[in-house]
């Protein structure tokens, strides 16, 4: 009798396993998707997405929780206030994507490709007004891309040496990061030339050896932080807050 | 072997072929969206050969069709008298140009026609066939607004698929064809490979019940070829006169 207890716990284990762990087609996102209402947004927590060529859908809302987004075309897509906290968005193309109040926090975003050539260009450049990227992990060229209002606390966008034998790196020139919290951000050696940080919190951040050049600093908020090396050259600075605190440096 | 998802969709086209197609009588024609005759993909050709004059020779043709009074006839000759209809533009990467709408009269299909002609073109450089069929499996049918008793994939185009696909176009067609899917094929029968790409169509496009070819002799003909088609494809007496000749 026992043994046909364990044998029914085995199968009940083994057919709830691969229900969980089963990588759905794309037939099958966009089934989900279709179902789904605005009062009963997609779910797709903790799915395989991989890979999968996602252009164009529309995800707003969805619960995308823990979801596998690696290597997943993710261009023109329609994320906007979708809930992707703590998913892996490695090597996930996000051209045009569309991740305007976003919950991205904790995501990993290593090597996410924003741009269809070598050129980037803000007409390629995805969304990010409004999103939350707290604890996040970023290797990716956010040049002239829209973060303003985004949370951007504690963010890790700071070199890393690992990558230094590589083509990829962290940029933010030409940025809109209007308003945005950067609070105890990690963007050391990070290009921020042109980019608009008007009432931005910084405080706490590390910004060693970054290029702030021409950036828009007013009344942002720099309280605390690390500019050791950082170039300030042309930056503008009225009403900019906790400004020599710790280790600024190359003012003009 | 068909995914998941197109093996539902093959289930909910027989569902509805039964319950809608053959069985249930004529909804009133206050409810078409409840259920329709035919869901219509047409699948244009964009790729690098389509100069902006070939282009507008077939979007012109497509919306003509649609002003004309015998594919209106067409339309209204199933038993809900209403189809779904759009236009996916395929070449590098495909894209949706008019989403599914719902033709239920001349003045639908008027409003449809000037949709088409006022299509932007999403034109780029390679033929990708398969690409297109795999993204009009995962894309475009699982967002059919209702269910239809018949799904019909309309490709044309002037060239064999160049894209060296991972899934060549064969597999993609069977994929669907085993969910129910009918793909019927307009061969532009001009360039280099003219004299090859009707064959190849049989070959590798076309396939489902009563799936059939009708190439077009060159651009210039594409109006008077996919004018023929959309009767056929659309009318309800197209599958009686297959039926009755044994395809």
């Amino acid at each position: 009798m026992w043994r046909v207890l364990l044998w029914f716990v085995l199968m009940v284990l083994v057919s709830g396993a691969s229900v969980v762990d089963r990588r759905p087609s794309l037939g099958e996102v966009s089934a989900a998707l279709a179902k789904s209402s605005p009062e009963q947004p997609p779910n797709l927590e903790g799915l395989d997405l991989s890979y999968l060529d996602l252009s164009g859908l529309n995800f707003h809302r969805a619960n995308l929780r823990g979801a596998n987004l690696y290597g997943a075309d993710l261009s023109d897509c329609d994320l906007s206030h979708a809930d992707l906290s703590h998913a892996d968005l490695d090597h996930a193309l996000i051209i045009r994507t569309n991740f305007t109040g976003a919950n991205l926090a904790n995501v990993s975003m290593y090597a996410a490709a924003t741009s269809s050539s070598l050129q980037i260009s803000g007409r390629e450049a995805p969304i990010l007004a409004g999103a939350n990227l707290a604890g996040a992990r970023i290797v990716a060229r956010l040049s002239q891309t829209n973060l303003s209002g985004a949370n951007l606390k504690g963010v890790q966008m700071g070199a890393d040496r690992r990558l230094l034998r590589t083509n990829l790196f962290n940029d933010l020139s030409g940025s809109d990061l209007t308003a945005a919290d950067l609070s105890q951000a990690d963007l050391r050696e990070v290009p921020l030339a042109f980019a608009r940080l008007v009432g931005a919190k910084l405080r706490g951040a590390n910004l060693a050896h970054s290029d702030l050049f021409h950036a828009d600093l007013t009344a942002a908020d720099l309280t605390g932080a690390d500019l050791s090396d950082a170039n300030i050259a042309q930056a503008i600075l009225k009403d900019t807050l906790g400004l020599g605190s710790r280790g600024q440096s190359g003012a003009d | 072997m068909p995914t998941k998802a197109l093996t539902a969709l093959a289930t909910a086209t027989r569902r509805a072929v039964i319950a809608g197609g053959l069985l249930a009588p004529a909804p009133a024609a206050s409810a078409p969206h409840e259920m329709v005759d035919t869901a219509l993909v047409l699948a244009v050709d964009v790729s690098g050969s389509v100069t902006p004059e070939r282009f507008a020779l077939q979007t012109e043709g497509i919306a003509r069709a649609f002003e004309d009074a015998a594919v209106a006839r067409a339309v209204l000759s199933g038993p809900h008298r209403a189809i779904f209809v759009t236009l996916v533009e395929w070449s590098n990467r495909p894209a949706v140009s008019v989403p599914w709408t719902l033709i239920t009269d001349r003045e639908s299909a008027r409003a449809f026609a000037a949709r088409i002609r006022d299509a932007r073109r999403t034109d780029d450089q390679f033929t990708c066939m398969s690409a297109a069929l795999q993204m009009i499996a995962g894309k475009v049918l699982p967002f059919l607004p209702a269910p239809s008793a018949r799904t019909i994939i309309d490709v044309s185009g002037d060239g064999h698929d160049n894209c060296n696909p991972l899934k060549p176009v064969d597999a993609v067609r069977d994929e669907l064809v085993a969910a129910g899917v009918t793909i019927n094929g307009l061969p532009i029968l001009e360039g280099e490979e003219a004299a090859t790409l009707e064959e190849w169509y049989r070959n590798h496009v076309i396939g489902g019940q009563n799936a059939f070819l009708l190439p077009a002799s060159g651009f210039r003909d594409f109006g008077r070829a996919i004018h023929a088609k959309f009767v056929l494809e659309i009318s309800s007496l197209h599958q009686r006169f297959l039926s009755r000749s044994g395809n």
